[in-house]
């Protein structure tokens, strides 16, 4: 594609480590993208994301088309230059948010019919129409219209036709791309969890050669077990030369365990999202801060991280302004975080190129787990990707828990669930935002 | 006409100037010599003046503004923010002590190395005022704060609590401020006569209280304790306590508390003036929570050299952005600007906006673009006016946000609730202020402050009857 270069630098078993040149920046894979859904990462400006050195941000076209709209940020000289963001950027389909955040939408063959949140009229989503935005809004890369099911739908029927039907779309998505030298129009492939559809899937993505793929229809609260799988049979049935992106996932173990099996790009707003609840990103899981556990700890939130905030800042102090939710504290700690999420993809891509992966695994998961309690997923991934975890006698009974880090420092379920639920929609940061500063 | 004068106040002990040297943490149980803040005046403008509290921490240039902070940080300004604000101007921080009595404890903060040091503001060249009041929260008489000779019930961010004189200089010392604020029965000045009078009283007995407190803390040793006159609206119970506080051994500054709570301008214009006439005039003066510009100008005409403020609050919670003139030549560029209908910058604002105001059912090409989103010292940008505005906040500007955001961003990002708003808000609007204080400095010294003054509030009154009078 003469807007992507990606060259594999390193491969460790199925996992690999690679470069990727985008119109706007060279970036390394494995990467995490944070999520700027209406064109700032939450408290964060963008000249912040550039010294934590993120690569790609995404926006999302749902949300950025109903304010500012597309047009005015092709007045504005694209959405680089509107939040001036000098990297890599990824605009999604607008689908996605439109099935998850109004009731009222309908798929047809045509597109997505719904109603307008502004002025109740009904409105259609087309391939050619997301297209379109994401051509004012000018992403490096760009997502295909996919007709979305949730994973935990039970029909068959629907998959099947939705399958299909995605497939039929990226036609119309190509025909109707009209930047294809400086935009990059990934494939999504949907086929829910169904060995099956998603092998056709595969198959009718990749004959029409798009320049990256992205795994898509998880992260919706499947259980993690056929999750991994999904992960696995995508990246073993897509090509080897260009980039793979399982969208929205965004907890560290996900991202450890799916660079294993071969996958490059991710994304979620959970670092920023958990932030506002008071949680930090740490090697051995999460620290919820309002816990009283840390109103005397004067240790950093990560020892090992060598952020802004950490090199500052003390648990003890962030301890009584996480517990009220102020700004100020939501702030570092999101800062924290992404800085976390960066560290993190530094750490696996410096592991596969010095062929060591399979032992940052099993120490990533030691440390996350160390009574040896590995969840069934984890394990089952590990497997997937031919790394042998040192299984400790209890590995066969899952821990059947669907969040990363479950060793959290802190305890209780309310946060785990609250994030598995933000990570189930990328987008509806305002409301939950208060919830948290309660 | 302007004179000279230098006239150092401090609070006896060795006032030299190496003695200005950053200190760190103070170790305790070490030997440490008695430094306190020193206060010089450079150059006096009429009852305006000029000069510098020099501090072990660093020094304030005065009149100076000490910025507003919530529970040991700004609001919405990670560090890497505020730091870059130090080249325009921030030299001191405001700290309401009261925010340290529970969440954290005095302890948590001592065993966290001391506030300096647990807010991470332990870089050289800020001044740490400690102060018994969060100009942010307004205590009217309604909600009137009761007290006993014993203690005073205060307002903390984890709700009411009480607070005696030896629990506040305990919260207090485990800040190492370089200077702190002596709890006061701080009152409304719609307070009636008695309470007033029951204020002035116990205020003077907690001083005392507070400085005995104080002479038992290490942490406070190098640091400077002022006094804050109560009194409430009633000049002759100001001036008792002013009589009896001036000159005290150990207080080596003064606030004037209790404003900000409903008194009109005149009034405070009057008290101020009362109490300022009963204080050593070498000696540094704050005024607590009261800071519009126009309250600013009119309080330095008076003699104030100290603010703490949650003004730039106000303003950048409300979506504005600082956007008057700094001088009377930028005001006079501007106005030339304005009359040039050519002018590029805002023909093509024009243009812009006159497509967004049709869409948005206001009657198009009849106001200039700016007329919609501002008044005569801030820009709403919560305004339509600003949807495609690719100008920064405030041209020429040199802050973060304007040199590297547009209004339109900022719009946006109001528009979409996004927290990124308040931070390039803030940051724009703590950087113009700090410029404003300068440009003060700078007036006195050269003995045109009344000039200075009389050209920022003629230009409001320009202003009130011209573009912006009918809004
Ligand atoms: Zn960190
Ligand atoms: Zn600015």
């Amino acid at each position: 594609s003469p807007a992507l270069k990606f060259e594999v630098l390193a491969q460790c078993g199925r996992a690999r480590a690679a470069r990727m040149t985008l119109p706007h920046y060279v970036c390394e894979t494995p990467m995490f993208m944070p999520v700027g859904t209406q064109g700032s990462v939450k408290g964060l400006t963008s000249q912040q994301l550039e010294e934590l050195g993120c690569q790609v941000v995404l926006g999302n076209t749902y949300h950025l088309e109903n304010r500012p709209g597309s047009e005015l940020v092709a007045e504005m000289g694209g959405l680089h230059s509107f939040i001036n963001w000098p990297r890599g950027m990824l605009t999604d389909s607008g689908g996605f948010q439109m099935v998850s955040l109004l009731h009222l939408a309908d798929i047809t063959e045509e597109g997505v019919t719904f109603q307008s949140p502004t002025d109740g009229r009904r409105m259609l989503l087309t391939p050619e129409h997301s297209i379109q935005v994401q051509n004012r809004l000018g992403a490096d890369i760009i997502m295909a219209l996919d007709d979305v099911v949730p994973s935990t739908a039970a029909d068959d029927a629907r998959f099947e036709e939705a399958t299909h039907r995605t497939t039929r779309w990226i036609d119309r998505c190509i025909a109707a791309h009209g930047r294809p030298t400086e935009q990059n129009l990934f494939a999504i492939v949907q086929g829910g969890l169904d060995e099956r559809l998603r092998d056709i899937s595969l198959k009718g993505l990749v004959e029409r050669d798009t320049p990256g793929y992205a795994v898509g229809g998880l992260a919706g609260g499947e259980d993690k077990r056929s999750f991994v799988k999904v992960v696995s049979q995508c990246t073993a049935g897509l090509p080897d030369g260009k980039p793979r992106y399982v969208m929205g996932i965004g907890y560290p173990l996900d991202i450890v365990i799916c660079s294993a099996l071969g996958a490059d790009m991710y994304d979620s707003v959970y670092p920023t999202r958990t932030a506002r609840f008071g949680v930090a990103l740490v090697p051995e899981g999460m620290l919820k801060l309002k816990n009283a556990q840390f109103a005397a700890d004067y240790r950093p939130l990560d020892e090992e991280c060598g952020c802004m905030v950490c090199r500052r800042y003390t648990r003890a102090f962030l301890h009584p302004l996480a517990a009220k939710g102020l700004p100020f504290a939501t702030n570092l700690i999101s800062y924290h975080n992404i800085a976390y999420m960066m560290r993190l993809s530094r750490q696996i891509r410096e592991a596969i190129k010095e062929q060591r992966y399979p032992e940052f695994v099993r120490e990533y998961v030691a440390r996350q787990f160390p009574a040896g309690d590995y969840p069934e997923w984890v394990v089952e991934g590990c497997r997937l990707a031919g790394i042998e975890l040192s299984s400790s006698g209890s590995g066969g009974t899952a821990a059947a828990d669907g969040t990363g880090g479950s060793a959290a420092v802190g305890s209780g379920g309310g946060v785990a669930a609250a994030a598995a639920a933000a990570a189930a929609d990328g987008s509806r940061q305002g409301g939950a935002a208060a919830d948290g500063a309660g | 006409m302007r004179r000279r004068q230098r006239a150092a106040a401090g609070g006896g002990g060795s006032g030299r100037r190496q003695a200005v040297a950053h200190l760190g943490g103070l170790a305790a149980g070490a030997c440490i010599p008695l430094i306190t803040a020193m206060f010089t005046v450079s150059y006096s403008d009429g009852d305006a003046r000029s000069g510098e509290l020099s501090t072990p921490s660093g020094a304030v240039s005065t009149p100076g503004l000490l910025v507003y902070t919530h529970r040991g940080g700004s609001m919405n300004l990670t560090p890497d923010l505020l730091e870059p604000l130090r080249a325009a101007g921030l030299q001191g921080l405001q700290l309401d002590a009261l925010q340290f009595l529970n969440q954290p404890t005095p302890a948590v903060v001592q065993g966290g190395g001391g506030g300096r040091k647990f807010m991470a503001l332990d870089g050289p060249g800020t001044v740490l005022v400690a102060t018994g009041r969060d100009p942010a929260i307004y205590e009217y008489a309604g909600a009137m704060r009761q007290a006993t000779n014993e203690w005073a019930s205060v307002t903390t961010p984890t709700g009411a609590a009480t607070v005696t004189p030896e629990r506040y200089v305990e919260a207090v010392a485990a800040l190492h401020p370089d200077v702190w604020v002596a709890l006061s029965d701080d009152i409304p000045s719609d307070s009636r006569t008695d309470r007033a009078a029951k204020s002035v009283d116990r205020t003077a007995a907690w001083l005392a209280a507070c400085l005995a407190a104080a002479a038992q803390q290490p942490g406070l040793a190098a640091a400077a304790a002022w006094a804050a006159v109560q009194g409430g609206q009633y000049l002759h119970e100001r001036q008792r306590y002013a009589e009896a506080v001036a000159g005290q051994p150990g207080v080596s500054g003064y606030v004037l508390g209790g404003l900000g709570t409903g008194e009109s301008p005149e009034q405070r214009q009057q008290i101020v003036q009362a109490v300022l006439q009963r204080l050593p005039a070498g000696a540094p003066r704050m005024l607590s929570s009261v800071g519009t510009p126009e309250e600013v100008l009119e309080a330095v005409a008076q003699g104030i050299d100290l603010f703490d403020t949650a003004y730039l609050l106000d303003v950048t919670n409300g979506g504005y952005a600082l956007a008057f003139p700094l001088s009377p030549e930028a005001d006079q560029a501007e106005q030339q600007a304005q009359q040039q209908p050519g002018a590029a910058a805002g023909a093509a604002a024009g243009a812009a906006a006159g497509t967004l105001q049709a869409a948005a059912g206001v009657a198009a090409g009849e106001a200039p673009a700016d007329a919609c989103g501002r008044d005569d010292s801030k820009l709403n940008l919560w305004a339509l006016a600003y949807r495609t505005d690719k100008r920064p906040l405030l041209p020429g500007c040199t802050c973060f946000a304007c040199a590297n955001h547009t209004r339109a961003y900022v719009h946006h990002l109001l528009q979409t609730h996004e927290m990124t708003a308040q931070v390039l808000l803030e940051v724009h609007n703590t950087h113009h202020y700090l410029q404003f204080f300068r440009e003060i400095r700078t007036a006195i010294a050269a003995g045109r402050f009344a000039a200075f003054r009389d050209w920022f509030l003629q230009r409001r009154q320009r202003w009130l009857v011209s573009e912006g009078g009918e809004q």
